[in-house]
């Protein structure tokens, strides 16, 4: 193969790899643009990812879903929760699904965690998309400090900020309160 | 006159071993000849700085700098991505006969992808498995190996495809095999015997000669599932076929420290040897056997008979290649293992025996073997694998301490009149 065809190759090659990760700014940016926004109520972890870096493990009260649908479900299983807004302003899932759903955009895609039926009811886990929260790696562990702190001391409410649209979800922000994570740990350091 | 034979050269004259005109041509001969190593220091040193560098940038980029506003994290991600692609256009069209501009911008490339899925998946707070980031990283960064024909890239490349199948097959739960990661190897293949018709002996291909058994050595064990104790056949076959691949024309006229496929075909067998020579494997064995039809809904069962069969085509090459008498021991040790192995289902006490009688021969032979090529090396290593035996003895034998103390001090005094002597053939021939 002679040098200015390699060099074409070279040049739709890159252009692959820049449009990859591209697609992924692009995606995430129509979510957060035309979906809608929930708040989840949370509960934080905090371990590290090699290449990542530091950030906080979410896991959320909502995960944890009661229906008297007894359909079967398996293990493991890709699943589209449906949600709508509780009256206390938070997210609450209302129906799972094995296919996208039409007419409605307020649906995401997370996985069967466990599922058991009981006294006529389907108690099933699930395992939301959006739980990691990436933080600067000096504020992580400050992070989760804070935030155990402000559940014990003020009761204060912990929750997730996130945009949905049809199958997608971002994760925007975490919040204590009416706080940021990270402005809760930067207002905590000058304590 | 900085080479040690020039150095030399006027003791040699003083000596009357050489005439002046002599020790003069010798001069002219080694400061015309053009010097190599200028050329590989920058190599290997624009290699290490690439490489550095781009390590770097994926470390600053996990430290999160949440304070940066959204639209400057988006442009620093794709940003040394994009100075990595420009890099590696001037090396491919404008530096074509430099293969440090080629090497060094493909390693700093490679690594920037990573840097920018990581960013990305951070700023957006994509939870993705790292086995799924690892995944497009390498199917982004493979075609580098070959538009640059770069073997750095290709060794960035086969690491990176070992750790996605460590992730999918041991550390991510529920694990399964990696099924993709054969796929990965074999897109790599194609380089790999690139370097060896090209560059047979270049330092980079010696690198290939050693990573990629050592790569199939790692993720063989992701096969283990549901069946462990096929697994120990699957591995023996493996180790043999590796020390088969070893023994090929091309291999066989290397040195041993090129030949990685040999060294660790045959390490491998004695390591798992040493391990079957204490009882509580054969003892499971047995006890496995009112199980044996669970065998052939097991994927350990297939790998093992594919890679016994491999091993055996190989096996028949090289009996091909040269006749019956030159195939030694080692050659068919992955058939004596089966063997054992189908005894122990029946009679575990002699197979443990047998495995320990094996595992002295191999010593024997390797002994023999050293002595008569005289290599220092092979000599020790048979050494070391009696001693590795009678170690493992010392611990499950009923032996009293007298007969253990003896069998250590024998081989021992073994070490010592066996390199000895080999040391004293090299004398007297000199």
């Amino acid at each position: 193969m002679n040098k200015l065809s390699l060099f074409y190759l070279l040049v739709m090659v890159a252009l692959i790899q820049i449009s990859v990760p591209a697609i992924t700014v692009y995606q995430n940016e129509m979510v957060l643009y035309k979906g809608s926004e929930f708040l989840f109520k949370t509960i934080p972890l905090d371990p590290s990812d090699p290449f990542r870096g530091k950030y906080v493990t979410l896991r959320f009260e909502e995960e944890e879903f009661e229906t008297l649908d007894t359909s079967l479900w398996q293990r493991n299983e890709s699943v589209y929760i449906l949600i709508d807004k509780g009256v206390d302003g938070f997210a609450r899932v209302k129906r799972l699904s094995r296919k996208p759903m039409s007419g409605n955009s307020n649906y995401f895609k997370g996985r069967i965690k466990s599922f058991y039926l009981a006294d006529g009811k389907a108690i099933i886990s699930l395992d939301f998309p959006f739980k990691r929260y990436y933080m600067k790696e000096s504020k992580a562990p400050r992070a989760e400090a804070a935030f155990e702190r402000a559940l014990r001391d003020s009761g204060q409410q912990t929750f997730a900020v996130t945009h949905i649209k049809n199958g997608k979800s971002v994760l925007v922000d975490v919040k204590i309160g009416e706080i940021s994570l990270k402005d809760v740990v930067s207002e905590s350091k000058n304590d | 006159m900085s080479k040690p034979v020039l150095r030399a050269l006027p003791e040699l004259i003083e000596a009357g071993i050489i005439s002046e005109e002599n020790a003069e041509k010798i001069k002219q001969y080694y400061l015309s000849r053009p010097d190599k190593s200028g050329a590989r220091a920058l190599l290997v040193f624009g290699i290490l700085g690439a490489i550095l560098i781009g390590l770097g940038i994926i470390l600053i980029i996990a430290h999160n700098w949440d304070q940066l506003p959204k639209f400057i994290k988006i442009i620093i991600a794709f940003l040394p991505m994009i100075l990595g692609q420009l890099a590696c256009g001037w090396a491919l069209y404008k530096k074509t006969e430099q293969r440090v501009w080629k090497e060094a911008s493909a390693a700093f490339l490679f690594l920037a992808i990573g840097a920018c899925i990581s960013m990305v998946s951070q700023i957006y707070n994509i939870p993705g498995k790292i086995s799924d980031l690892m995944f497009l990283w390498m199917l982004l960064g493979l075609p580098l190996v070959y538009l640059l024909s770069s073997s750095i890239a290709s060794f960035i490349y086969i690491s990176g495809i070992t750790y996605y199948a460590c992730l999918i097959g041991y550390s991510e739960y529920p694990s399964h095999i990696p099924y993709f990661y054969w796929l990965f190897l074999a897109l790599v293949l194609p380089h790999y015997y690139w370097l060896i018709k090209n560059k047979p002996t270049s330092n980079f291909t010696v690198f290939h000669h050693w990573l990629l058994p050592l790569s199939l050595i790692i993720t063989l064990g992701t096969f283990g599932q549901q069946e462990e104790m096929l697994m120990f056949l699957a591995y023996f076959s493996l180790f043999g076929w590796l020390y088969l691949v070893g023994r090929l024309t091309y291999f066989e006229e290397q040195a041993i420290k090129n030949n990685g496929f040999l060294v660790l075909g045959s390490l491998g067998s004695v390591i798992l040897l040493l391990i079957l020579s204490f009882d509580f494997f054969w003892d499971e064995l047995y006890y496995q056997r009112s199980y044996i039809s669970d065998w052939w809904d097991a994927p350990e069962i297939y790998l093992s008979i594919v890679l016994t069969l491999l091993a055996s085509i190989f096996l028949f090459l090289l009996i091909k290649k040269s006749n019956i008498q030159t195939i030694n021991l080692l050659d068919i040790l992955y058939l004596i293992f089966l063997a054992i192995f189908l005894s122990g289902l029946y009679a575990p006490v002699q197979s443990l025996i047998f495995v320990n009688i094996l595992i002295f021969v191999l010593g024997l032979l390797y002994i023999n073997r050293g002595m008569q090529k005289d290599h220092l090396g092979i000599l020790n290593y048979g050494l070391l694998i009696i001693t590795a035996l009678i170690i493992c003895r010392f611990f499950d034998t009923k032996w009293s301490f007298i007969i253990r103390g003896a069998l250590f001090v024998i081989v021992g005094i073994g070490f010592f009149i066996a390199n000895y002597r080999i040391l004293k053939r090299r004398k007297s021939a000199t």
